[in-house]
């Protein structure tokens, strides 16, 4: 396995004890250290069969102390399964999590219409038959009463290409607060009625795997080139006001040079676009020639100046926030207003305000209080006891259609086109098996529903070898 | 407070200052940069304005969200 620098030299700083990563090469739990080297932060671990790996996990600004914040202890789903081999192996979730559930996925097919270069599922091909209405019914029922009042995600495979779809979403709308489509948009490109058809079973909104603004990153990723049927889909989507969210698979030297032009395509088809779900590529799954070369993927900070510096002054590394949910490493968001003239106004305010993003000791909102604040402080928006509640309530807010009817008075009218001018910039930073961290497993609100009735942490689902063995998901 | 269209009514509150009753008039809704126009309760005579509960825990509230990203 090709590493990034070792950490190894001096300037190494405080390695920190009781981590656990994964060995990549086996997936066996091993004892490991971040260390840190100049502006990057490496996870360091030795297997006793396969030797010694150094895996990058932060490289730049925001600092990683700075970003770094005091852990709550949030409530937890209940435990579904015992503790018999040890974190990652015994999901889920087993009695070690620590965190609720905001997001169960829910793969309702193995079959898919693409067969991409880089699929993290391994997607594609024939595969057995879907199960049907009544046994994802049930399933669903099951969910609902694992993980309480999430986002259900529909997923695959395709999962465009299951035939009864919009009776899944319908079952789906009357348990859980919104519903979610992950799909590469091909049939909604294609179809004249689909799009109308998923918005009238209660579809919230549609994920739209949306890799560039130009074809020869499609033709990389995705095996050919797809933009037109992808912009197609998004106009199919606003015919029938279904909210959509472009989301990048980013793949360093492919398309990370093409995030300014997709903030400004988003912003230009907003609001039917309701923002960007920036996806730095994992070594999981079907990945790219060369796959284990470290220059292929990026980091959360990476990322977030990437898209800073691209924006041409819209976005800046200030408006960022940790997340108030799942652990600090594993996202970033922001949110704005955009204005009728084509400026963002980042929500929350300015840096004098006190609920700023930026490091406020003093903060009225702080943790600091409760539970102490990390050495260095930390950015604001601290875990709170309820951070999957809160993080559900913020995705609908922002990328929920506006409710247009029942305008009776001028907060009705204000809420309506103030949802309308609502953007987010959103980026999830998925572990492999070069970068995993068992702490951040362990505190993971977004799962997989895996039959017979358990609840997988979506890292821990898709983890797969450098040689692709997976650690759970099933061929 | 509110009529069977939804709007708010000055119902039988006086204002406390003034000694006359409530009507319903304009106000600004200012809040972090966004401001616009609504009728709510308010003193003709000393223009105290009056927001119900009802309101502040709903639609308020749902704007401070929205502004806020609370």
């Amino acid at each position: 396995m090709k590493t990034r620098p070792a950490a190894t030299a001096p300037g190494v700083l405080r390695p920190i004890p009781e981590r656990q990563s994964l060995c990549p090469v086996c997936l066996k739990t091993l004892p490991a250290e971040l260390v840190r080297r100049k502006d990057s932060v490496f996870l360091l671990r030795n297997c006793p069969e396969h030797g010694e790996f150094s895996g990058l996990i932060w490289k730049g600004e925001p600092d990683f102390d700075a970003w770094t914040r005091p852990r709550d202890t949030p409530p937890r789903l209940p435990a579904a399964t015992t503790s018999a081999r040890g974190c990652p192996n015994d999901c889920g979730p087993c009695p070690e999590h620590r965190q609720r559930a905001c997001t169960v996925l829910f793969e309702i097919t193995r079959r898919c219409n693409l067969n991409c270069p880089v699929c993290f599922a391994s997607s594609g091909g024939a595969r057995a038959n879907d199960p049907d209405a009544e046994d994802i019914g049930q399933r669903l029922h099951r969910i609902r009463s694992l993980a309480g009042e999430v986002v259900l995600q529909f997923s695959g495979g395709e999962p465009t290409l299951h035939p009864d779809l919009p009776e899944l979403i319908r079952r789906a709308r009357a348990l859980f607060p919104a519903v979610q489509l992950n799909t590469n948009g091909v049939l909604l490109g294609q179809d004249a009625d689909l799009a109308r058809i998923l918005v009238d079973s209660g579809l919230s909104w549609v994920f739209l795997q949306f890799d560039g603004t130009q074809d020869d990153i499609y033709v990389k990723l995705r095996g050919r080139p797809l933009l037109d049927v992808k912009l197609e889909a998004i106009r199919r989507c606003r015919e029938a006001g279904l909210p959509v969210v472009l989301v990048p698979t980013l793949a360093a030297g492919v398309n990370d040079k093409d995030l300014g032009n997709l903030l400004r395509l988003g912003l230009a088809l907003s609001p039917t676009v309701r923002g960007l779900h920036l996806q730095p590529m994992t070594l999981s799954g079907r990945n790219l020639p060369g796959r284990e070369n470290p220059d292929l993927y990026l980091t959360l900070p990476e990322t977030l100046q990437a898209i800073c510096a691209q924006s041409e002054g819209l976005v800046r590394p200030e408006h960022a926030f940790a997340p108030c949910c799942e652990h600090e490493r594993c996202s970033f968001h922001f949110r704005y207003r955009k204005t009728p003239s084509g400026r963002l106004l980042p929500l929350r305010g300015t840096e004098d305000e006190c609920c700023s993003p930026r490091f406020a000791p003093d903060a009225c909102c702080s943790s600091a209080g409760e539970g102490g604040r990390a050495e260095g402080g930390s950015y604001a928006d601290p875990a709170g006891a309820d951070g999957a509640r809160r993080a559900v309530e913020a995705v609908r807010r922002a990328w929920e259609r506006g409710e247009t009817t029942g305008v009776s008075d001028a907060f009705d009218a204000f809420i309506a086109k103030a949802r309308s001018e609502i953007f987010s910039i959103t980026c999830m930073a998925f572990q492999d098996c070069r970068n995993v961290e068992l702490e951040r497993l362990r505190g993971c609100c977004v799962f997989v529903y895996a039959h017979p009735d358990r609840l997988i942490p979506f890292c821990a689902y898709n983890m797969t070898s450098l040689d692709g063995t997976p650690l759970h998901r099933t061929a | 407070m509110k009529n069977e269209s939804g709007e708010i009514q000055p119902g039988g509150w006086i204002c406390a200052n003034c000694g006359v009753p409530l009507e319903l008039l304009p106000a600004d809704a200012i809040y972090m940069g966004s401001s616009f126009q609504v009728d709510l309760p308010r003193c003709p005579a000393c223009g105290v304005t009056f927001i119900p509960q009802e309101l502040a825990e709903g639609k308020m509230l749902e704007v401070e969200k929205l502004l806020e990203d609370k």
